[in-house]
């Protein structure tokens, strides 16, 4: 009789003992993020995501279900659209740009929430941010994050606030062997565009491909568009950019300053001398297709310099112990594995004016927001996870690279290598989590150390622009599209057909001004109102 | 040999402008396949490629080992077989019941249909229709949306109309049902119609992916199509970020070559390509075969 009480007892506190579990298991949150992505997650090959959901349960007591979509990154707005539209759109979105978002936001479409409310559930993200950053070298644009990250007096988005945003995203590369070719060292490069023309016509002249033919030409399509840039215009020149500057407190497209008519003289005295590739509009550096930075025409041969491409692009294989910068790779291949090349300061103008556009440190167009459906807890708990990647390193890292070993291995500079391609890496999980930031860096030491101060390329680069000329200041007055913005397609196409026609002599620069009025009467006009209402709003 | 003697000036023309035509299509192809035959320097030298070199399989292995092009294949081929098949058999239905003269309000439903063909519904319309059908992420989303091409239902129907009354009518006589009549006598006289609309649907379903990208977030599901698109447009745009960061994460990314394109657009065209032949005999033998012979 003992004995089967005692089972009795036995049998019943194990039972109790099955519940204890199952009743302490609380339902996961669900969560679902969509981001730019390489390619889709693989769900059976996903590795990465329950170890984040794991070390968020065990570490921070965050339960949590993520589910992360894939949505591809050439029609991300579109898709996300019809899903927002159909009521079937994730949790966690990309603002895409300043535009957008303001779209999002007026028609109710994402959350918004109070400063209060972020910096309780989010206390270490906010406080990284109003320290300036990782080394406090962002402290003078916490007021601009701060007013990005505002709509109507609540926070609608977490901006992203990169030390190496205000950084010119292209560089003036030349053949290396061209300048050894002509005696033109690092020192004696051009400084000045009287300089930088009289360089292209030893390009153009002297032969320095040293073949006895007539093949070669100094300037590039992107080398000829550095050129605004002395005057103190960036110019969308060939392309669907458009850029607006200051000038006497208005503001005023590139297109039409009076800048612009002395770079298209100085261009055209180029062309008439020889100078200039007759066939400068047809492509010959991006080529469709092809990887959009490669410079064809420079690497093979063709011209002797080209901004089309970044540092990083060219970067060197000591600087990053890899096979080097992916154009770098391509010129290698072309020109034999000796082959040099240069970076070259901006040509200052007469007003010593140079340099490339820049960005801004504080950006929206990669932050995540956060679907208008979701609940305030559900709100706090995402905040609490993008908390727990500041705070917690080997989370981080999870999310961010992987397994060590399998994903990434660490390097001695302090910064990773990743082991697989992008595709893969996404399929597996990688950047999945990390997600809910959009498409950023934590905000934490590790992350901006990593992404930012240990990795050499941009390390190099951030030390490379504090050199004089190669630092550059040309930012856009306008950063946010206009609402009539559609009309630029046709105002892009008479700056297009005007400017070839001067540069290749076809049409008199006195016609200037006939150009200007018929830029601003096809819709130009509407479009610097709108611009100059902008701008003093803003102001 | 009396052929060859009746060559004229004028045919000479014909055959010379063909073959150039031929040889600005076949070039292209050509161009492409020895692209994909070599390694990525190569392609960025630029210049038409007439025979690889450093030919080398490195693309094609690449590709064959990337799995999506495996599942593409195999959606694709579902979507297009499937899809063909129904859509061929209920397009055929619909278009003989309106050949009919007899068929009530025959107008008023031919104008019904047409009237698809000046409006649709738009994105975000079609798209609810189909969420809330539940047919996210099914088959059914690539294959029903667009069931029947009013297009190709009024070629049919015209050319039904053109087969003449009177071998129903002895049909009708010897016993056999409209159903009846419509598969053993009018399908069969309708093979270059049937044929013709066919392969519009097959290649319609081969290449198209818009669909796929609005409709399928299951990425077992996506098609052909979807996955070569993905690996073509990689890296070919600027992405107009002027933050330098945004450019090292996307320069992070092992963009495809060149070659590994070309060798991709070749192991997903193929199949197509060679179904053409097959199907063209079809194309030239004109819209009235047959008639009373049978």
């Amino acid at each position: 009789m003992k004995g089967s009480r005692i089972l009795a007892l036995a049998l019943a506190v194990m039972m109790v003992m099955a519940l204890v579990p199952a009743m302490a298991e609380e339902e996961p949150v669900k969560i679902s993020v969509a981001s730019y992505m390489f390619g889709p997650i693989d769900n059976e090959r996903d590795v990465i995501t329950p170890l984040v959901e794991q070390q968020l349960k065990e570490k921070h007591g965050i339960n949590v279900d993520i589910e992360v979509v894939y949505i591809e990154q050439a029609n991300y707005a579109e898709i996300l659209n019809t899903r927002l539209a159909g009521g079937t759109a994730p949790d966690v979105f990309l603002a895409q740009s300043a535009t957008t978002l303001n779209t999002y936001y007026d028609q109710g479409l994402i959350k918004s929430w109070d400063e209060e409310f972020f910096k309780e559930n989010a206390p270490d993200v906010y406080a990284f941010v109003m320290g300036g950053a990782a080394y406090g070298d962002l402290a003078g644009d916490v007021e601009a994050w701060k007013k990005a990250s505002l709509k109507d007096g609540k926070m609608v988005v977490i901006p992203s606030f990169k030390p190496d945003g205000s950084m010119p995203y292209k560089t003036l590369i030349y053949r290396g062997d061209w300048l050894d070719k002509l005696g033109v060292t690092e020192e004696t490069l051009p400084k000045t565009v009287d300089e930088f023309v009289a360089l292209m016509g030893r390009f153009t002249k002297e032969d320095p491909d040293g073949n006895g033919a007539d093949d070669t030409y100094g300037c590039s399509l992107t080398a000829m568009k550095a050129l605004f840039g002395s005057y103190g215009l960036a110019t969308g020149f060939t392309g669907s950019e458009s850029y607006w500057v200051v000038r006497d407190g208005q503001v005023v497209s590139s297109d039409v300053a009076p800048e612009a008519k002395e770079v298209i003289a100085t261009l055209a005295a180029m062309y008439a001398d020889g100078l200039i590739d007759p066939e400068f509009v047809a492509g010959k550096e991006s080529v469709e297709g092809s990887y959009w930075a490669i410079s064809h025409g420079m690497v093979n041969g063709l011209y002797g310099v080209s901004a089309n491409a970044s540092i990083d692009h060219y970067r060197l294989k000591e600087v990053m112990g890899d096979d080097g910068g992916r154009c770098a790779q391509e010129y290698w291949a072309v020109n034999g594995p000796d082959s040099t090349f240069v970076y070259g300061p901006w040509p200052a103008g007469p007003n010593g004016d140079y340099g490339w556009q820049v960005g801004n440190p504080v950006a929206v167009s990669e932050s995540a927001v956060y679907n208008a459906d979701m609940s305030d807890e559900k709100l706090a708990l995402i905040f609490k996870i993008l908390n727990a990647f500041a705070t917690d390193d080997e989370l981080y890292m999870t999310a961010f690279a992987g397994i060590e070993g399998t994903h990434y291995e660490k390097q001695e500079n302090g910064t990773i290598k990743r082991l697989m391609g992008n595709e893969e890496l996404n399929a597996v999980g990688v950047w999945g989590v990390r997600s809910l930031y959009g498409n950023d860096r934590a905000f934490s030491q590790l992350a901006y150390d990593m992404a930012f101060y240990k990795d050499p390329s941009i390390a190099n680069r951030l030390n490379w622009f504090k050199k004089d000329q190669y630092n550059s200041y040309i930012q856009n007055a306008v950063t946010e599209t206009l609402p009539s913005a559609d009309l630029f397609a046709e105002l892009n196409t008479i700056r297009d057909e005007a400017w070839v026609a001067m540069i290749r002599g076809e049409r008199s620069l006195d016609t200037w001004d006939e150009y200007v009025q018929s830029w601003l009467a096809a819709g130009g006009q509407t479009l610097t109102d709108e611009a100059n209402a902008w701008y003093a709003a803003k102001n | 040999m009396k052929k060859a003697r009746n060559m004229t000036i004028g045919k000479a023309v014909i055959y010379l402008v063909l073959t150039l035509l031929s040889a600005s299509i076949v070039i292209a192809f050509w161009h492409l396949l020895n692209l994909s035959l070599s390694p990525s320097y190569i392609a960025t030298k630029g210049g038409l490629l007439l025979y690889p070199r450093d030919a080398t399989f490195d693309n094609y292995a690449r590709v064959i080992d990337n799995r999506y092009i495996w599942l593409g294949y195999k959606n694709t081929l579902i979507r297009t077989v499937v899809g063909t098949v129904l859509q061929l058999f209920f397009t055929a239905m619909g278009a003989y019941v309106l050949s009919k003269r007899f068929f009530p309000h025959r107008t008023f439903w031919t104008l019904f249909i047409v009237f698809t063909m000046f409006f649709s519904g738009g994105l975000i319309p079609s798209y609810l229709v189909v969420k809330n059908l539940g047919l996210l992420n099914t088959y059914a989303s690539m294959i029903l949306p667009g069931f029947i091409s009013a297009y190709n239902l009024v070629i049919m129907r015209n050319y039904f109309q053109s087969l003449p009354e009177e071998i129903e009518e002895s049909c009708l006589i010897d016993g056999a049902g409209r159903f009846r009549i419509f598969l053993q006598f009018v399908l069969p006289l309708s093979k270059p119609i049937l044929a013709t609309v066919a392969l519009w649907l097959v290649v319609g379903h081969w290449n198209s992916w818009f669909d796929v990208l609005i409709y399928i977030s299951d990425d077992t599901k996506f098609t052909l199509q979807i996955v070569l698109r993905r690996i073509i447009i990689t890296g070919s745009k600027e992405i107009l970020d002027t933050s330098a960061a945004a450019n090292a994460a996307e320069m992070e990314s092992v963009v495809s070559s060149e070659g590994l394109k070309a060798a991709c657009i070749f192991v997903t065209t193929l199949p197509i390509l060679c179904a053409y032949p097959f199907v063209q005999k079809f194309f030239v033998k004109g819209i009235m075969i047959g008639s009373l012979k049978g």
